[in-house]
């Protein structure tokens, strides 16, 4: 075999096989594993670690805060679209059941928690200064509240 | 008078029970104090309510638990506040360096107070939820006293992480 060819199929095979699962499958696997548990396991963030080590040969070196953010902003919109799934099962399933008080409450507590997390992440960027160059600190924040509201609704909203 | 003795305790009844039940309101501050990080802290959540309903003939019933449970939440509500003005004070301190340094960065002070009052809207949003799922049940009392509890505890550990140390 050619030895380049070798090497090249290596280097494209190496973060794959490292990788295995699709950051989709990942996040998947994350959600489905909270649920179980009740709780938000401490894998919000995993698929967005792969991507960094792809892009950095190391998860924890020589990052910018912009390829951080790359990687990062994916993870953080699918589980805020995971929330938003979430909560549209949740209250579907009691406006079949024609539960009333509890459409009204799941209504209103989705709505605050939304201005909470918005209000929550402002904190996380004041104070870097205008022009720091990145909102990194608000998509990690999004993306950990996200995944949490996430699974306290699949796990209260039974 | 045998009725009126009878009226009596009935009306008496609860207030002589709670003022006959036992809260110990060290237990929260001390496993706090004691607690390495904020995943121990956490574990500190519901410990002094425990205590509280083990302790005293009638804890675990509803009207036990809710009084548990407030006691332990009221705890919990003057960390927070203690917690929240310890960050408030440092914010402004902050803001007024970063102003006179010239800096055009964000404030801090306006965005903490603004976080804080959604965050009360998100907490009574959450546990009027909670309760909702009760239905009508006598339930509905303790989950909404004990959610008051454990998000004002999630909210004191929280601003207890965020600086200055």
């Amino acid at each position: 075999m050619n030895i380049r060819l070798f090497i090249a199929l290596g280097l494209i095979a190496g973060p794959v096989w490292a990788a295995e699962d699709t950051p989709e499958e990942l996040r998947a696997a994350c959600f489905e594993m909270s649920a179980m548990m009740g709780q938000l396991a401490p894998c919000a963030g995993e698929a967005a670690q792969v991507c960094l080590e792809a892009k950095t040969g190391s998860a924890n070196k020589g990052a910018s805060a912009a390829v951080m953010a790359e990687c990062f902003a994916p993870e953080a919109e699918w589980w805020d679209q995971k929330a938003t799934a979430e909560y549209e099962r949740v209250l579907a399933d009691f406006q079949k059941m024609n539960a009333a008080d509890q459409s009204e409450a799941v209504k209103a507590f989705h709505a605050a928690w939304l201005t909470y997390r918005d209000a929550k992440c402002d904190v996380a960027i004041a104070g870097f200064g205008l022009g720091a160059g990145s909102n990194l600190p608000v998509i990690i924040c999004r993306m950990n509240e996200s995944a949490e509201h996430a699974v306290y609704l699949s796990v209260r909203g039974k | 008078m045998k009725r009126m003795i009878l009226m009596a305790a009935l009306v008496a009844g609860p207030a002589l029970a709670q003022d006959d039940m036992v809260f110990d309101d060290s237990i929260v501050g001390q496993c706090v104090q004691a607690a390495a990080d904020a995943g121990a802290a956490e574990a500190c959540i519901g410990k002094a309510a425990d205590d509280c309903m083990t302790r005293n003939p009638g804890g675990e019933s509803t009207y036990g638990m809710n009084f548990c449970i407030g006691q332990e939440a009221a705890v919990w509500d003057g960390l927070l506040n203690a917690e929240y003005q310890r960050v408030m004070a440092s914010d402004k301190e902050i803001d007024a360096q970063t102003k006179a340094d010239g800096y055009g960065a964000p404030e801090l002070a306006p965005a903490l107070k603004a976080m804080q009052r959604a965050w009360i809207a998100y907490r009574d949003t959450t546990c009027t939820y909670e309760a909702s799922q009760w239905g009508g049940g006598t339930g509905a009392g303790p989950a909404y006293a004990g959610c008051m509890m454990r998000l004002t505890a999630m909210q004191t550990l929280y601003l207890r992480d965020t600086g200055p140390f």
